[in-house]
């Protein structure tokens, strides 16, 4: 038991350092690539209260990235307010936004859910495009300040030790979430609701506040997106791609697991880069189709994805040596 | 303790239930038998607040409590299994007990719900599979997590729909024992829908028939096993005591 322990400890302990001291060694494109599977892999967390933890599969996760950059970028360029302030409100933003979706969840079930979240995300970009005097319609925000005050930096490995810092937030959020009150009565109204509420869980207030945790940690999410980014536009953050993006990370993964984001970015996000760097002009919506068959497949052949796989044969494994 | 007063409810033109009217005292054990589709669920899922009636009230401990949603009912003091055992399939056996006590009346702490769910699992001998992800229990197992995490929600009013049904003559007997238990020695109040007769009249302190959404018989298990009316509905079988 000891060993196993200390094992485990040492492993993370190797990871991280690798992990810190990548820039140093690898050239911008990589340091790039990893930071953004950091991103995602933060998103698809944020994605996994309701969709994983609650099961709820939401389609429309980029409409919160976009009400947390939008917040959080009208905050600095209007008003000079720090996006490190502005992320919070960001995530408050995203989050009452979520309350709403989280309301639609007790009507649509399943699939009706899903199309409910496109049609809202959908509603989000049409607002966002109206009103041009507050978001700059089609035209966007461009952010022009500068300075790590304003979360802005000069290299790519900044942005990289920053998502590095977020992707550890989400996961040791979710490693508490799981344990928590809350976070069991989550997945007890997923596994059976009827039961759940035999049990004295309120089922609206809790469907309602995942919905809420999640958007406002998508929102947060956001902000760090569009600090990255520098420049906001309707059109290319809500996008059903991004939406399915989330989903699928998540679900490859592995869904209702801290782990689960964090590997699926790892693995798609490189994929989906690569292949965008090659096909990307020629064929139109390719990372679409690419993260339809990949959801697709993982939902058929390997449900629980990557990390339920990998742990049930962990626990095969250990049970086999008894 | 719990008063049913006049409950009628109706699914579409199905009449479930027919002005039934029900007390239960407390410290009792009350067996709630009757035929296939007499309406016993449905009575319990009125009680429980999973149907709202069309007619008639609930009192619980004199306060009605009629179509308050469940988890309110379950805040109250009453708690129920299902007849179909509903277990959290991906939480372990001690999350599923836990989440009762941590939602249930007492709003225990994480701490203090492990507590009671690792009690109450040692009462219903299932302990050592605490660990074990629920839906990877058997049915005896799955109907026994479905009374401890009944339990765990601290009720003084315990609803069993077809606690037994399904298990062998000897599990039977022990479970049958662990709910006598659960009156005499923790005083509990019981109502039990059972199919298996020899379960019910061993244990019940009294009987209530239903037969076709209404009141066929009450009384103790010798006068309800030895009524006409009561044998007749059951097609003549002859009822054990």
């Amino acid at each position: 038991m000891e060993f196993k322990f200390t094992w485990k400890w040492l492993v993370i302990a190797v990871l991280l350092i690798a992990a810190l001291i990548f820039p140093l060694f690898a050239d911008e494109f990589m340091v790039s690539i990893l930071m953004q599977a950091y991103l995602w892999a933060f998103l698809a967390m944020s994605w996994d209260v309701i969709g994983g933890y609650g099961g709820q599969f939401s389609l429309g996760h980029a409409a919160f990235i976009a009400l947390g950059a939008y917040t959080s970028t009208i905050l600095l360029e209007s008003y000079g307010i720090s996006p490190w302030i502005g992320m919070w409100a960001a995530g408050l933003v995203a989050g009452a936004a979520g309350a709403l979706v989280g309301f639609a969840s007790l009507r649509l079930r399943g699939p009706f859910f899903a199309l409910g979240t496109i049609a809202f995300a959908e509603l989000v970009k049409l607002l966002l495009l109206y009103f041009k005097g507050i978001t700059g319609g089609p035209l966007g925000i461009l952010i022009t300040k500068s300075g790590p005050e304003y979360m802005l930096f000069e290299s790519q490995a900044h942005y990289y030790y920053l998502m590095f810092a977020l992707m550890i937030a989400g996961l040791l959020f979710l490693k508490w979430f799981e344990a928590s009150k809350f976070g069991i009565g989550l997945v007890a109204i997923r596994e059976d609701e009827e039961a759940a509420e035999g049990v004295g869980i309120n089922v609206y207030r809790t469907k309602v506040i995942g919905a809420a945790i999640s958007a406002f940690l998508t929102g947060i999410g956001g902000t760090i997106y569009a600090q990255w980014i520098h420049f906001i536009r309707p059109d290319i953050i809500v996008k059903l791609e991004y939406s399915t993006q989330i989903a699928a990370i998540d679900v490859v993964g592995g869904a209702g697991t801290p782990y689960g984001g964090l590997i699926g970015a790892l693995i798609l996000v490189p994929l989906s880069l690569y292949l965008n760097a090659i096909f990307g002009g020629m064929i139109a919506g390719l990372s679409l189709i690419l993260y339809g068959v990949v959801l697709l497949v993982v939902v058929v052949m390997v449900p629980g994805g990557i990390y339920g796989l990998v742990r049930r044969k962990w626990m095969s494994r250990g049970k086999g040596g008894k | 303790m719990l008063e049913v007063k006049d409950v009628v409810k109706r699914f579409g033109g199905l009449v479930a239930l027919n002005k039934v009217s029900l007390t239960v005292k407390q410290n009792e054990l009350l067996g709630l038998i009757g035929p296939n589709g007499s309406g016993k669920t449905t009575l319990f899922n009125v009680i429980t607040g999973y149907y709202k009636p069309e007619e008639g009230k609930v009192f619980y401990r004199g306060e009605e409590i009629t179509g308050l949603r469940p988890h309110l009912i379950v805040k109250r003091g009453i708690a129920r299994t299902f007849q179909i055992p509903k277990p959290f399939g991906r939480l372990t056996v001690l999350e599923n007990v836990m989440s009762a006590a941590m939602y249930g009346r007492k709003a225990a702490s994480r701490t203090e719900a492990r507590e009671i769910a690792m009690d109450w699992l040692e009462y219903v001998r299932l302990k050592d599979k605490a660990d074990v992800e629920a839906k990877a229990l058997n049915i005896v197992e799955r109907k026994l997590m479905e009374l401890a995490r009944a339990l765990s929600t601290g009720p003084d009013l315990l609803l069993l729909d077809e606690l037994v049904a399904g298990l062998n003559p000897s599990e039977m007997m022990d479970v049958v024992k662990l709910v006598r238990k659960l009156v005499d020695e923790r005083g509990l109040t019981i109502i039990m829908v059972e199919h298996v007769m020899k379960a019910v009249m061993s244990i019940s302190d009294r009987v209530f028939v239903l037969h076709r959404g209404a009141k066929l018989a009450e009384g103790s298990p010798q006068e309800v096993s030895r009524d006409p009316k009561v044998i007749e509905a059951y097609l003549g079988e002859p009822i054990q005591v």
